[in-house]
């Protein structure tokens, strides 16, 4: 549904995309992860025809954005900007922007109507928008793209600004498009938004893609080895190094100290009971135990050598 | 189509949301215009023009000498050598210097109808007291009080000269006192002992004039008075010059139509039209950078409709700001009159449109920020309002900044405008000035479609 092809394009002397290759079939949600920078929104650009790639192409159910009306009409946007009239209401926002989609008279109103309630908006639908907060006005520029039911959407950070409760709320819509069997390319810069709502994830950085495939495959690129921590209670000695070695082999220790150890497992669910099994014969007590998270920040820090967020 | 008219309704929906916007589009020109138009009464009744630059340039003067008599061409002669004014002669005559004067080209023409030269010859004092002057017709445009007040300062002087000039030479002094003589006995409405008098004064005259034969000097009229309708040294004026007001009044209403308001209203409209559309224009921009360009550019309504759209708004926006304008100015308190033709009127009103939709179109294709767009084309705007005749009329202007004034919207707009009003134009007439005005709106369109960037 959603195709792009070795997609290139540079400002100037900066590469924003280069050689990215990715598609969103019918009833699948791929996430764009990638830090600032990395060429998210420009790939959308050229997606919806926006902009044309250097090299490569873009197509909407097989058809090129750019040049072709019909393959626009299938494609709702939801920029990383909001992007509405704060002026105008948003019924007349909507009114708008289903008129540029053909859309009007009774099946305009109704659809207005619908998704105004999806996002929760009912209530505030003859209200300018400036009127909004932040976090409205977010929903509503989601709700544009959602109001002529495309085939494909291409959702650009979504839920920056957005609070917690009204971001599940989107996440349940997602949810929804997907099961309605529509494509979504989301993009986003939020671990867990990839992680819970993405069939397939595709990470980006400074316009290359760096790993893509489903969340289990691209944290196997983390590498098999896990972090596991034991905290033990006040006042007890540091534990024999050897005999935790031996104990929780093939794991390997890494620290061995009297407030903690800390062990590196390729399957810590293995070694677990084992381990737990030796220190509490050796008479230490355990306080607490921490197994690491695999997390796409972790890949990604892996991968690239950087971290994903700049905080 | 439907996204076309989404565009329109867009439009509409933002312009309404800002009461702001609806003052300075519809109140705004109208108190405007009602200074100016007040201002510039004060200006009116026929005073001199005492502007250093009218006079520097010559004041054109058509001549329609329907009399063609010696007397006559020597008349057209002394006029074409006076200070400060062009002769011209008319090719079509009267009725081509009469529409020379309604399509505002020409201020004035001077009609010296046959007859004249006899009169002139007849003589100074025979015209002063027999009532048999010679009778000169001026036509005048009444918007050109400045121009045509300085002409009637020179005619007045030119033709006195002429009416006095062959008294003092040797042949025309002695037929002059002769036809004197027989024109005092003649004239009835003289008593008796004034005949005497002046049967006295010119047989005197007459024998001075044979005594003094070829040797007599020639007095160039220099030392005759200027400017005011009575004649010198309380001897009435030995001549007439009639005024006609060319308006589309005709001879019948000679002021009918014009007022500075007219003129006020033309010029306000069309200036007020240009910064309505150069909101038009802003807005554009700020949807670029609003992010709502792109998302019309990825729907599938084609980019041509949303340029088309703004077009056709901005069009209709400029005719109905036009249209209020004139309404108000047709109010008894201006009233201002549609002398010309209606059909005309919308012509230009549309053109002046058109235009200017190419014009606000043309910034927003120029410009990447509003605050560079409003700078410029606040600038463009006054400049072509101060050239093109918004704020005055243009003849009061030097040659240079006329010429210039041929490249600006409001010259076109303004002139068209006034032509329908009280000028009395034709849909014929004011046909060019809409013509040039489409051309504008042309090239400004062609512009602002290639240059016009999406994204
Ligand atoms: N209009 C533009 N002109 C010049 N350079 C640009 C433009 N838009 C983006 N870039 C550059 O292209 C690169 C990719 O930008 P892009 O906006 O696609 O990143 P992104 O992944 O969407 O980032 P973010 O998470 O901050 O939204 C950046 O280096 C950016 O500076
Ligand atoms: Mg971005």
């Amino acid at each position: 549904m959603l195709l792009a092809r070795d997609l290139a394009k540079r400002y100037g002397d900066r590469v924003a995309l280069d050689g990215v290759s990715i598609e969103a079939r019918p009833g699948e949600v791929v996430g764009v992860l990638g830090p600032n920078g990395a060429g998210k929104t420009t790939l959308v650009s050229i997606l919806c025809g926006l902009r044309r790639p250097d090299r490569g192409e873009a197509r909407i159910g097989g058809e090129d954005p750019a040049a072709a009306p019909s393959a626009r009409a299938r494609l709702g946007v939801c920029p990383q900007e909001v992007a509405v009239y704060p002026e105008l209401t948003a019924e007349q926002n909507l009114r708008f922007f289903g008129g540029l989609f053909g859309m009007r008279g009774a099946r305009l109103a109704e659809r207005s109507r619908a998704v105004l309630e999806r996002v929760g908006l009912a209530d505030r639908s003859r209200e300018p928008v400036q009127k909004f907060s932040g976090g409205m006005r977010r929903r509503l520029n989601l709700a544009v793209a959602m109001l002529h039911e495309p085939a494909a959407l291409l959702l650009d950070e979504p839920t920056v600004g957005v609070d917690p409760q009204s971001r599940s709320h989107l996440f349940e819509e997602v949810a929804r498009l997907r099961g309605e069997g529509r494509a979504v390319l989301y993009t986003t810069h939020y671990m867990e938004e990839a992680e819970r709502l993405c069939d397939r994830i595709v990470v980006m950085d400074l316009g290359k893609i760096v790993a893509q495939g489903t969340l289990a495959e691209i944290l196997a690129l983390g590498g098999t080895a896990r972090r596991v921590t034991v905290a033990f209670a006040d006042g007890g000695a540091a534990p024999d190094r050897a005999a935790l070695a031996r104990a929780a082999a093939p794991a390997e220790v890494l620290e061995c100290g009297p407030v903690s150890v800390v062990l590196s497992a390729a399957d810590p669910g293995a070694l677990l009971p084992a381990l737990l099994g030796h220190l509490h014969a050796a008479g230490h007590a355990v306080a607490g135990v921490e197994v690491e998270r695999r997390t796409l920040e972790s890949v990604f820090l892996k991968l690239t050598g950087r971290r994903l967020r700049d905080e | 189509m439907t996204g076309f008219l989404a565009i329109l309704r867009k439009n509409r929906d933002l312009f309404l949301s800002d009461p702001k916007g609806l003052f300075l589009t519809f109140l705004m020109p109208v108190v405007i215009a009602s200074l100016a138009g007040a201002a510039f009464s004060g200006m009116g009744g026929g005073e001199e023009g005492g502007n250093g630059e009218s006079e520097a340039r010559k004041v054109p003067l058509l001549v329609v000498d329907e009399d063609a008599t010696p007397a006559s061409r020597k008349l057209v002669d002394r006029l074409a050598k006076a200070k400060g004014i062009e002769v011209q002669v008319p090719e079509g005559g009267l009725a081509a210097a009469r529409d020379a004067i309604r399509l505002g080209k020409r201020p004035a023409a001077l009609v010296i109808p046959k007859g004249t030269g006899e009169a002139l010859e007849r003589g100074l004092f025979a015209a002063a007291f027999s009532g048999r002057k010679p009778k000169l017709a001026l036509l005048v445009d009444p918007s050109r009080q400045m121009e045509t007040g300085m002409l009637r300062g020179v005619l007045f002087q030119e033709v006195m000269a002429a009416a006095a000039g062959d008294l003092f030479s040797a042949e025309g002094g002695r037929r002059m006192m002769r036809t004197s003589l027989e024109d005092v006995e003649k004239a009835g409405d003289l008593l008796t002992e004034e005949k005497a008098q002046l049967r006295e004064a010119f047989g005197l005259g007459l024998q001075f004039m044979e005594r003094l034969g070829d040797a007599a000097p020639r007095v160039r009229g220099e030392g005759a008075p200027g400017g005011g309708p009575a004649g010198a040294g309380g001897m009435p004026q030995p001549f007439e010059i009639a005024e006609e007001a060319v308006t589309a009044g005709g001879r019948s209403n000679p002021f009918q139509g014009y007022s500075n308001f007219a003129h006020a209203f033309a010029g306000m409209g069309v200036m007020f039209l240009l910064f309505g559309v150069l909101d038009g224009g802003l807005l554009l921009i700020r949807e670029r950078a609003r992010g709502t360009l792109a998302r019309i550019v990825a729907s599938p309504t084609p980019a041509s409709a949303l340029l088309l759209g703004e077009a056709v708004w901005l069009v209709g926006m400029g005719v109905l700001q036009l249209a209020v304008m004139l309404a108000v100015a047709h109010l008894p308190f201006f009233g201002v009159r549609v002398q010309g033709s209606w059909a005309g009127l919308a012509l230009i009103a549309v053109a002046t449109s058109a235009a200017g939709a190419g014009f606000g179109l043309a910034i927003a294709a120029f410009f990447r920020t509003e605050k560079a767009a409003q700078g410029a084309a606040i600038l463009v705007i006054l400049v072509m309002s101060a050239l093109g005749g918004s704020w005055w009329p243009l003849f009061i202007t030097p040659k240079p900044m006329q010429d210039m004034a041929s490249w600006t919207i409001t010259k076109w707009a303004v002139g068209g405008l006034e032509g329908a009003l009280w000028r009395g134009w034709s849909l014929a007439e004011i046909a060019p000035s809409a013509g040039i005005l489409a051309g504008m709106a042309a090239l400004l369109g062609g512009i602002a479609w290639a240059r016009f960037k999406f994204e």
